[in-house]
């Protein structure tokens, strides 16, 4: 499949628009509520520009409390969520076999596992608690939203989690890599936020850096993740965001070739390339989440 | 007197576990950590206490109705014991889950936890209908119908007013200090 022919997916999500930084000095910058529900109207989400219209605002300025407890809100229950479907140990189990060729090929000292996109990082958080993969595993989560890294940082030093949070972009992060031979680069319903146009240079990003390996999970597209993701969303999620954004992930997930297509055009033959959609006649939510991974030859 | 305990008993284990259970559902998403226990322990308490506070009005008006007359207890049992079938199996199914849940593989717990619970959950209502149907069923008394139908449909709306009283918000995190929790090891 020609990547670059690949149908556009890039509807737009409620958070996608609530959340700007100055791209120079990072910092955060107001959201104004006509240019927000206007991105959602042009990508076809009215009920979600609704929505951003009905949140507070002064002076055409999105109030930054509500704001807050927005993200706060969605990502607490998004994390609950994760944990229901045993994601963390779905990610542990997936990435045990890269930390492990890492340490094969490049021998005994610590192995970095980046969590770009993190949120409130409750995968790596849980990874950490549980030691799950020895004790020379050092864990890091990076994500652009400065009010969920602080969330994460706190969580971590409340439950006494060794884990460290930094704000960036995941683009920059995987260019900046200190120690990319022995670091395995990880996200969690990151692939279809980065969008199918700029997927191939997101993956090239990981060759120039010199990755070891990388494990990237989405959504198994189908109909059992169509229909379970709606089910579990209706009785579990209160956020009208979580549920409008939620359901709108699912439909957002890129399937198995278009990921891998993606992918070697973005790695070449550098990396020895994986993912396979897991069609199922009864529902599976082991592996409703499935990543493409890479590992460098 | 032991009819009336007969009666009441199931129903009052029914409504403290659905209680319980809508209770922790509240307090589930709220504050993002990975150590739940305490906030489970606290929903459930609080669920339970909302549930019962919910059934009482209708517990009252029976009470009042029924008058200590033999035949009106009798017809109140026969719709008590519709409900307990009804949904008797379906609390018996979710409890049967939180525990294979607590002692299974992730797997496992990944297919109990949505497929399973989530669906239960998700078919509360109409288990709920099909329940006031029973009663109607097996009583054919409108007042009995009408007076479980309103029992049943306050006990849903535990996790609704449970929410609104305790979880409304996301919770404030704590500032970091010096002394902290102990951590705990997670499956």
């Amino acid at each position: 499949m020609n990547p670059a022919a690949a149908p556009s997916l890039d509807r737009l999500e409620i958070l996608d628009v609530l959340w700007r930084r100055d791209p120079t000095t990072g910092t955060r910058e107001p959201v104004h509520t006509a240019d927000a529900a206007a991105r959602l109207r042009a990508s076809g989400q009215a009920r979600g520009a609704r929505f951003i219209e009905s949140l507070p605002q002064t002076g055409g300025v999105l109030d930054q409390d509500a704001l807050d407890r927005v993200f706060l809100g969605v990502h607490y229950e998004l994390a609950r969520l994760s944990e229901y479907l045993q994601v963390p140990q779905r990610m542990a189990a997936g990435i045990a076999p890269l930390i492990a060729a890492v340490r094969e090929r490049e021998g005994p000292g610590p192995v970095h596992v980046i969590d770009v996109g993190c949120g409130i990082g409750l995968d790596v958080r849980w990874m950490a608690s549980a030691k799950i993969h020895g004790p020379d595993v050092e864990y890091v989560g990076v994500d652009l939203n400065g009010l969920l890294i602080e969330a994460a940082t706190r969580l971590a030093a409340i439950e006494l989690v060794s884990a460290t949070f930094v704000v960036g972009d995941a683009f920059e992060a995987v260019a900046t890599i200190a120690h990319p031979d022995r670091t395995v680069l990880i996200s969690q319903g990151l692939l279809h936020h980065v969008g199918a146009d700029r997927l191939t240079e997101f993956f090239s990003r990981h060759h120039e850096s010199g990755l070891a390996a990388f494990a990237h999970f989405d959504v198994n597209p189908g109909f059992w993740s169509t229909l379970g993701g709606w089910v579990l969303h209706r009785v579990r999620m209160r956020e009208p965001v979580s549920r409008h954004d939620g359901n709108l992930s699912l439909r957002r997930a890129l399937d198995a070739p278009a990921l891998l297509a993606h992918a070697r055009a973005g790695v070449g033959d550098f990396y020895s390339l994986e993912c396979a959609d897991v069609a199922a006649w009864l529902p599976a939510p082991h592996r409703a989440l499935r990543p493409i991974v890479g590992v460098r030859r | 007197m032991m009819t009336l305990a007969l009666m009441v008993t199931p129903l009052a284990l029914l409504v403290a576990f659905h209680g319980a259970a809508a209770g922790i559902r509240a307090a589930a998403g709220r504050d993002g950590r990975l150590d739940h226990r305490r906030a489970e322990r606290m929903g459930a308490a609080r669920g339970i206490g909302v549930a019962f506070a919910l059934v009482t009005p209708a517990v009252i008006v029976g009470a009042v109705v029924t008058n200590g007359e033999r035949e009106r207890l009798d017809v109140y049992q026969q719709g008590g014991l519709a409900v307990a079938v009804v949904a008797g199996p379906v609390a018996a199914t979710a409890a049967l889950a939180f525990g294979v849940a607590l002692v299974a593989s992730w797997q496992v717990r990944a297919f109990v936890n949505t497929v399973v619970i989530g669906g239960l959950e998700f078919v509360r209502p109409a288990v709920a209908a099909v329940a006031v149907v029973a009663v109607w069923l097996a009583t054919r008394d409108v007042m009995a119908t009408a007076l479980f139908g309103f029992a049943t449909a306050s006990a849903l709306q535990a996790h609704r007013v449970t929410a609104r009283l305790w979880y409304a918000s996301p919770a404030t995190l704590p500032p970091i200090t010096t002394s902290q929790e102990e951590p705990h090891a997670h499956r």
